[in-house]
Parts: structure tokens; sequence; C-alpha cells
């Protein structure tokens, strides 16, 4: 491989948020500095997921991998929902479809910055092949998925008095990284096979967001009738 | 609202935190379980030494090329096959190229050869021995990295059955890289290799010496693997047993032997006896060097030595059931060389039953030495070789083979033993045929007890000095057991070194190397990866492009069929 497979796998990993920024028509409503607002909110997040993770889930000296303290230590990914609910309720403008997209276009792209940017640069310019770096390029396309999931149930969580058709899925987006896991454990899954779950599972998350938003926005409506 | 966002990022501690998240984020990142793309192993590399003008062995160290099979065109390429392979196959061909490398994978435990194995590992080691050549050839241990990277260098050579799956396999395949690390340095010009020389005085100045000379380094195809645990481990063993066994007999004046007795272990003997010569050019100038000087001894006490014999002892630890003395010829009846003889056949004749053999052997003056002592002939002085071997071109003189597995510590304490009792014989001057003349007299003529030779003392001495590879190319190895044989030789008698100069021969560096074998695919490859970027992005942006229509109407619809 070379500097070449940088620029390929570079290209993987971030061109599809530059696209659905671009084209898909969201930048007609909202700037860029919008979505750099919502990158901002995803470090200070994070600085304080990590805090909470350091203070309260120490490392464990057992090797191997234990599904209950994954459990919970996935559980601080509950942070994310709070952290976007005050990033798209404070610092956000617009409609709450604005919001939400925006929100967690930033959001994604952060979180694709910050898990594969220095891991490329290291690893995809070595010599030797693999085709590890392409399949972590084609989780950020999975990963945005999720993420901009995650944006629309945070904000319709707070907002509809159908509680109980969001949470399920709002708890598929914020333990994905827990089941990704599992699943990568439990049934061996790795390369190929694991990207082609993180697919499946992301495809079904976003579907039933969409449907869970289908039903928001009938009651809204019925409501306003 | 919006000053108050600039302001925000124009803050100093944001870009502080920044840097510090995105720097944790990449250590909490999940870490996606790969596969082994490269894989590290130890290589030995063939010999390569220069005598009287003539280069043997491969002239390269370098490996930077994509590996092949064998049979396969080589040049500029690493040719990756076993040894059974290679036995089997004719490389005159590939001896003769200019550029590339060979990699040969053998067993990684030697010992568990079996004979017909080790009967064509000898032939190997045979084809090695005669190939010259400007690859660089290596040598690696068989293990389960290199099986799949020869399954890897055997798929890439099978010929495809048609020419699209040839194209398939010339744009996508996967090839192995071999690419040697070259940490070790090449010896520099100065290195010298030294000579330890160990020394029993009689305390009179005009005694006569007796000396016994043991070269300490091996040598064999790929000297990096070779013990030498016979030739010359055996020699080193020898003589410091020899040492330890006579130093008792000086330490009173009333038991000491009116003769002085050396212990030289020399270095480059397999380099035509590269120490031997030192030493006698160094004797026989008087000992005026600066080296003797240094050791801090009297340099009177040296220059009236008049050595007698010179005992030049070789591959002593192998069953071969006989002991030859090599001479240059047939010994006078009244010379030192004759009366030893004639002590190792009264000997050898009581308790151990061995055949003591003479063997003549006309000394070339334009050749490589055959045997230590004709170094000595060359120079007028008497000298022998003692060695169970019975010719100098027997191939266990070199052999890979030559392991510490292959040692017979009982035939190595019994020629000790038999060497001790004779020359000790011989200094004390006691009768030849026993203690009386008479027949009707049985009893035996013995100076060591039964426990002289001490048999775990030799165990110590075989592990520390003749388990490990120890080629004049390999300074570190080299300087590692001279000071410790000058150490272990000091406890006996004193003990000083003489630095070597090697002339009319030159020994190499980079006796092993690491090598790095990493799976790559054609440069071609990457705009197939490229084009199916492109293709997931184009893609991708006619999704992002009807999104909000698509989206949209799927709203719409889940709201008219479903609420």
């Amino acid at each position: 491989m070379s500097f070449f497979h940088f620029i390929n796998c570079f290209a993987l990993a971030f061109a599809p948020y530059f696209i659905v920024y671009k084209y898909s028509g969201i930048n007609e409503y909202s700037s860029i500095w919008k979505c750099a607002t919502a990158s901002g909110g995803y470090l200070l997040t994070q600085l304080a997921k990590l805090l909470i993770i350091a203070t309260f889930f120490p490392a464990l000296d057992s090797e191997g991998f234990s599904i209950v303290p994954e459990f919970l230590k996935s559980s601080a990914d509950i942070i994310d929902v709070i952290g976007l609910h005050l990033l798209m309720t404070n610092f956000l403008a617009g409609k709450g479809e604005v919001r939400f997209v925006v929100g967690g276009l930033g959001w994604g792209f952060a979180h694709s910055v910050a898990h594969r940017l220095v891991l490329l640069w290291v690893g995809a310019r070595g010599t030797a092949f693999t085709w590890r770096w392409v399949q972590t390029s084609l989780d950020s396309s999975a990963d945005l998925l999720v993420i901009v999931s995650l944006a629309c149930l945070t904000w319709m969580i707070t907002r509809t008095p159908n509680k109980f058709l969001v949470s399920p899925i709002l708890a598929m987006c914020v333990f994905s990284t827990f089941v990704y896991q599992t699943v990568q454990h439990t049934f061996s899954l790795y390369g190929w096979s694991l990207l082609a779950f993180r697919f499946a599972y992301s495809i079904a998350t976003a579907i039933l967001t969409v449907v869970v938003y289908s039903a928001n926005r009938t009651a809204s409506t019925r409501k306003n009738e | 609202m919006q000053d108050e966002i600039i302001d925000f990022f124009r803050s100093p501690a944001l870009l502080f935190y920044m840097t510090l998240m995105l720097t944790i984020c990449v250590v909490n990142g999940s870490q996606q379980v790969g596969e082994v793309v490269e894989t590290e192993f130890h290589a030995y590399r063939l010999h390569q030494y220069e005598i009287s003008g003539n280069i043997y062995g491969c002239k390269n160290y370098r490996v930077s090329y994509e590996a092949v099979s064998l049979g396969a065109r080589t040049l500029r390429r690493t040719m990756v096959t076993t040894w059974r392979d290679l036995l089997t196959t004719d490389v005159d061909d590939m001896w003769a190229l200019s550029t590339g490398a060979v990699l040969i994978f053998i067993p990684d435990n030697l010992d568990e050869l079996n004979d017909i194995d080790r009967k064509a590992f000898i032939d190997l080691e045979a084809k090695l021995l005669s190939a010259k050549t400007d690859l660089a050839v290596y040598v690696a241990p068989f293990n389960d990295d290199a099986v799949s990277i020869l399954h890897d260098v055997n798929t890439r050579s099978e010929k495809a059955p048609t020419a699209l799956q040839h194209l398939l396999q010339s744009l996508s395949g996967n090839t192995i890289s071999i690419t040697s690390s070259d940490q070790s340095p090449e010896l520099p010009p100065s290195y010298k290799p030294l000579n330890i020389v160990g020394r029993l005085s009689s305390g009179d100045r005009a005694a006569p010496t007796i000396a016994f000379v043991a070269h300490y380094d091996t040598q064999s195809a790929v000297p990096g693997v070779s013990p030498g645990a016979d030739s010359n481990g055996s020699g080193i063993v020898a003589l410091l047993e020899l040492l330890a066994v006579l130093s008792k007999f000086y330490d009173s004046p009333s038991t000491r032997p009116p003769y002085n007795i050396l212990f030289i272990w020399t270095a480059a003997g397999k380099l035509n006896y590269q120490g031997t010569r030192h030493w006698i050019d160094e004797y026989q100038k008087g000992f005026d060097s600066a080296d003797y000087a240094k050791s801090g001894l009297s340099r009177k006490g040296f220059s009236d030595d008049r050595v007698d014999l010179a005992i030049c002892i070789e591959a002593i630890g192998r069953k071969t059931g006989g002991f030859f003395m090599h001479a240059g010829k047939t010994p006078s009846e009244n010379s030192v060389a004759a009366q030893l003889l004639r002590r190792l056949k009264y000997f050898s004749s009581i308790s151990p039953k061995k055949n003591i053999e003479l063997v003549t052997k006309k000394i070339s003056l334009t050749t490589v030495s055959a045997w230590e002592h004709e170094k000595f002939n060359i120079k007028r002085m008497p000298a022998i070789t003692l060695s169970t071997l019975p010719s100098p071109s027997d191939p266990a003189r070199n052999s890979i083979l030559d392991l510490p597995s292959a040692l017979d510590e009982d035939e190595l304490i019994d020629n000790i033993r038999l060497i001790g009792e004779a020359v000790l014989g011989y200094i004390l001057d006691l009768p030849e045929s026993g203690p009386s003349s008479d027949s009707r007299v049985k009893s035996e003529a013995t100076m060591l007890s039964k426990d002289a030779v001490d048999k775990q003392r030799v165990h110590h001495f075989i592990r520390q000095f003749a388990s490990r590879p120890r080629p004049v190319g390999d300074q570190r190895a080299t300087e590692s057991i001279t000071s410790n044989l000058a150490s272990v030789a000091a406890g006996y008698g004193n003990v000083f070194k003489s630095a070597v100069t090697i002339t009319d021969a030159k020994a190499f560096g980079v006796t092993q190397n690491r090598l790095v074998a990493e799976r790559v695919k054609p440069a071609v490859f990457e705009l197939v990866i490229a084009a199916g970027v492109f293709t997931y992005l184009s893609a991708f942006y006619y999704i992002a492009t009807h999104s909000q229509n698509t989206i949209e109407g799927t709203v719409a619809a889940i709201r008219k069929s479903i609420f």
C-alpha cells in the first residue's frame, strides 16, 4: 500500500459527510458553522464521557470479553444523548428537522475524525496490504446512519407523547457499540462479515427511525387538527 | 448569539480541548482485529569468505524483493523454497544471477532428522558449499509463518487456466515482499580476533616446551546456525580439560615436570588457520611485538621457549572407531612424535581399546592447509594433529549437523585422558612399554587417577564453549568466547591474548539478518480500489441528492397507510 491508498481510505471515510451536507439540501437551511458547532459539542461531550468512564469504570484485571461490565461501560454513551440534546436545544437554530440533521452530521463527522484519521494516517500508508483500512473507512458510512438516527430520536424523545415508541430505537442507537462488540465476540465476526452486520444494523436503525418519525408527525398533525 | 459562538471558538482553551480530545478518542477508538499482514523471522546467511583471492559463498546480504517460488525467474526477486525442493532442483542457473535473493527453509530442530534425511541434508550442505553467487542467500528455520508464505508464493506461481483469470490475478493477486532490516553491521576494517595462550611453567629457563593447539571458531555452509560442537568445540574442551588436569602437577615444585606446556586457542582456524600462522610468526620473531609487552609478563621467560612438539587437537569428540595422528611424514624413531605415538598405542591397548593409526599426508605449500599442524611443518617445526576423523575432507568437519547432540561425551573424555596420559608419560620420562619389560609383570602404569578427567567439568565446558555458533565473521560471538576462554583458563595458569591480523584471507560479517515478509498488492490494484471508492461515493451522491424527496415521500406514505 502507499500514500495513494491512504487517499482512497480518506475519501471513503469522510467524503460521505461532505456529500450528504452538500447535495442533500441541508446546506440551504444551515451554514457550515452550525456543523462546526456540533463538532465542538461532540468533543466536549467526549471529554465529559471519558471523565465518567475513568471514574466509575476502571479497567478490569480479567482478560477476555465480559458482557455485564461492557454493558455498563456502554451505558456511558447515554451522555451522548444528553450532549446532543443540549447542543440542539441551545446552540442550533431553525426547525427541528434542520437541527437534528445538522447536529447529526457535525457529530458524526467529529466522531469519524476522532476514530479514524490518525488510524488511517498511521496504518494505511504502510507497505503491507490489508483490507482492514478499507473496512474501517466503510464503517464511517454506517456510523453516519446511526448517529443521524440518534440525533433524530434525541430530538423526538423530548417532544412527543409517544415515548414508548422512541425509547427502544434510541436504546438501539445508544448501545450500538455494545451490540457490535458482543456480536463480534459471540459469533466471531471479523472483517467483511462484521462490516456487513454493521451496515445491516445501521440500515435497520434508520428505517425504524423513519417509521417512528412518521408516527410522531401523524400525532402532531392530529393534535393540530 | 452568533458573537458568543465566535468568541467561544476563539478561546485557546477550546483548541486545547480539541487537541486533547482527538488524542484520547484515538486511543479509545474501536480497534478492529485484522489478519496478520507481516511476519518477521531470523535468517542466517550463506557463508562468505575469501582465501588467496578466491571468493566463496554469497557476496550480498541485502534483500528487498518480491518473493517467487522455485523454478520462477529469480532476477531481482527472492526465491523462497524448502530445503528438500532445493535439493532436487538444478540451481546452477540461479546462482549465476547478479541481483536477487534466496530464502531456504530448513527444519527448526535438526536433531530430529532421521538417517535418510540426514544424508539428504549433508547433500544439501555440499550443494551450498560449492555455491558461488552474487545473490543474498539465507537459511531460516521452518515455522508456522513459513507455511503461509510458501502457500502464497506457490499459489502465485501457478499458471491460471484462462487469460482472464491470469489478468485478474495480475491485477489483484497477493504477493509477498521480503525485506531485510540489515541491523548487523559489517566487520570493521580494524577487526582482529584474538589468540588465547595459556602457559604452565616448569620454572626452568632452558626447559623444552610442548604446545597444545586448537582453533576455536566454527564454519559451515551457513555459519550462523552451525555450533561446531565437534570441530572444533571438542578441541576447545580438550585443551581446557588438559590444562585443568596438568596444572595440578605444576602446583608444587616436587611434582613439577621439567617441561613447559602451552595451550593455544587460535582464531580463524577455518580461514586457513590464521591464528596459528600468526602465533608461529610471533614465535619465530622472538615475541618482540607490543602485544606481549602489554601483557605484563616477563619477555625473557618466553623467548627461551623451544617447542619440541605442537599437538593440534581437532574433532576428537565423535565415535568413529579410531583415533588418528595426522603428520606430514612418518616421524623418525627417536622423535617426540614417534614417542608420543608409541605411548598413545600403549595406553590405548589397556582400557579404552582404541585403534591408533598414523596418517601421513604430503604438505602442499600452494593450497589451503588441510590440518592445523601443517602450519607448523611449513615453518619447520615438529607438529601433529590428533583427531577421530581419518580424512581432512570428511564432511563432518564443516557440517551444520555438528551439533552438541552429536558429541559423544564418553568418547571425548576417553580421548582427553588418553592424550593426557601419553603427554604426561613423555614429559615425566616414564617407560614407554609399562613398568617393566618382563612379560611376567602385568601392572598398569598410569599417572592420572580415575577422577582426574572430571565428567561434570567436561560437560560444563561443552555447554559453555561448544554449543553456540562462533564463526569468525560474527564479531560479538568471537569476542564473547575469547573473553570467556581467557577467564576460565586464567583459573589454571598464566593467560595472555594476542590480536590476530588476518592476511591472505578475509572474513565477512552479517552472518544473520532479520527478514520481514509482507503481503502486498500490485500497484495497479490501488486504481481498482479507487474505482470502487468512486463508485461507492457516486451511489452515495445519488442517494443524497434524492434523500429529501425520498424521506418525505416515505413519511407521507407511512402516515397514510398505517395511521
